[in-house]
């Protein structure tokens, strides 16, 4: 190993090879910040959309969750707030709304999460991270065949 | 001697740099290629997954479905003379004996060709099994709101497509122990926090679903607002004395 260092020190550097040397770790350092180029892509648009899943995320950690008595924690609530008749049936009402735009406004159910279920997907994820994937792939590949190219001069 | 030795060496870190770069580059493909799929149909991974859950899930409830009131159940339901008293003492008997995940009917959106086992809760592992009923609303049956959240993207996505919704279409939930049409009546797109406009009473029996959007984000939550129309009690809710047909509980008119 020695040996092959005193040789490689030892050995006369021209002008020329000192500039492609310098050129090619030029190269490999542009290779190294590709992928971090093309992560911080990825993540850019995908910002706004991350920050709501995770928070829903973070809701949804308790969304499911019921009381430690093991009871369903809608049932207790649900009969005395009730405004249709126990018997269960919506026949005799009549105010149904008409219009997709208006919501129904009555409210007599207090809403335990503070967040609606996470049902989505990031797709920019996927894509971000395959991109990545591949940049980090290919840079390690063409760095690999100049240092080889470089070792067999 | 050293020579060869030092090569030897110094080709067996460029073989596995070079494997590493083809390994990555396949999972970026493969990544890529996901991505491609689920743009065009659905996440495939997921789907497969969510596929051998709901299978699981139809003979669970087949068993369910199957079962005979507890002696307890059958002594109430036989002092209910009340087809619908009935229906929601059922329905809260199964919400209180169902666990998170379990399940505990069937939906079916004709218009999007849609029809999954639903279960009990929504939390995450819940609803990667089928589209959820919120814990904070009853079940079908129960006088006042029932919400149901699905995927739209992964996990075999049931809502997918509703979006295309529209008033006068159906949605229909069959329970163990009844049958419930409900008809669309609009739709909504809230923030994820605005969890009232899901859950709230609004003084008749409605059905809600649940679901992100745009697709391939979670920004927003699209609600599809259904009233209940018709009710056609099952198993153990039916009280036909003399042997006759069921007659439907007709609820009211699609608004």
């Amino acid at each position: 190993m020695t040996r092959t260092d005193v040789e490689a020190s030892s050995r006369p550097q021209t002008a020329g090879t000192e500039a492609q040397r310098r050129g090619s770790s030029r190269a490999a350092r542009r290779l190294v910040i590709l992928p971090v180029a093309l992560l911080l892509l990825a993540i850019a648009p995908a910002a706004p959309t991350l920050a709501a899943s995770s928070t829903s995320k973070e809701a949804l950690s308790g969304y499911g969750t019921k009381p430690s008595s093991g009871t369903s924690p809608s049932k207790s609530t649900k009969t005395p707030t009730s405004k249709t008749p126990t018997t269960g049936t919506p026949a005799k009402e009549e105010s149904a709304p008409t219009t997709s735009s208006s919501a129904p406004t009555t409210t007599t159910s207090p809403a335990k999460s503070n967040s609606l279920p996470f049902t989505g997907f990031n797709l920019s994820w996927t894509v971000g991270g395959g991109l990545l994937l591949i940049a980090m792939g290919f840079s390690i590949a063409t760095v690999q065949r100049r240092q080889g190219r470089h070792s067999g001069r | 001697m050293s020579a060869p030795t030092v090569a030897g060496l110094s080709r067996r870190p460029s073989r596995a740099f070079k494997t590493l770069a083809i390994l990555l580059i396949a999972l970026g493909s493969l990544a890529l290629a996901d991505a491609a799929v689920t743009l065009l149909w659905q996440e495939p991974f997921s789907a497969l997954y969510a596929k051998l859950e709901q299978d699981h899930l139809r003979g669970a409830l087949h068993k369910l479905e199957r079962s005979a009131p507890s002696p307890a159940e059958r002594r109430t339901l036989a002092s209910l003379p009340d087809e619908r008293r009935r229906i929601e003492f059922l329905a809260r008997e199964l919400q209180r004996r169902s666990g998170e995940g379990s399940p505990v009917g069937r939906i079916v959106i004709p218009r999007i060709g849609a029809s999954y086992v639903i279960v009990h809760g929504t939390g995450a592992s819940a609803l990667e099994s089928g589209p959820g009923i919120y814990s904070e609303t009853g079940f079908p049956g129960i006088p006042g709101t029932t919400a149901i959240a699905g995927h739209r993207t992964t996990y075999l996505a049931p809502f997918r497509h509703i979006d295309s919704l529209h008033r006068g279409n159906h949605v229909l939930l069959y329970m163990p122990y009844a049958q419930f049409t409900y008809t669309v009546i609009g739709q909504k797109v809230v923030a994820p926090t605005d969890v009232r406009a899901a859950v709230d009473d609004v003084g008749y029996s409605r059905l809600v679903l649940s679901a992100c959007t745009p697709l391939f984000s979670a920004a927003k939550r699209l609600l599809v607002y259904a009233r209940l129309t018709r009710t056609v009690p099952v198993g153990a809710a039916r009280r036909v004395p003399g042997g006759g047909a069921v007659r439907p509980i007709i609820a009211s008119r699609a608004a």
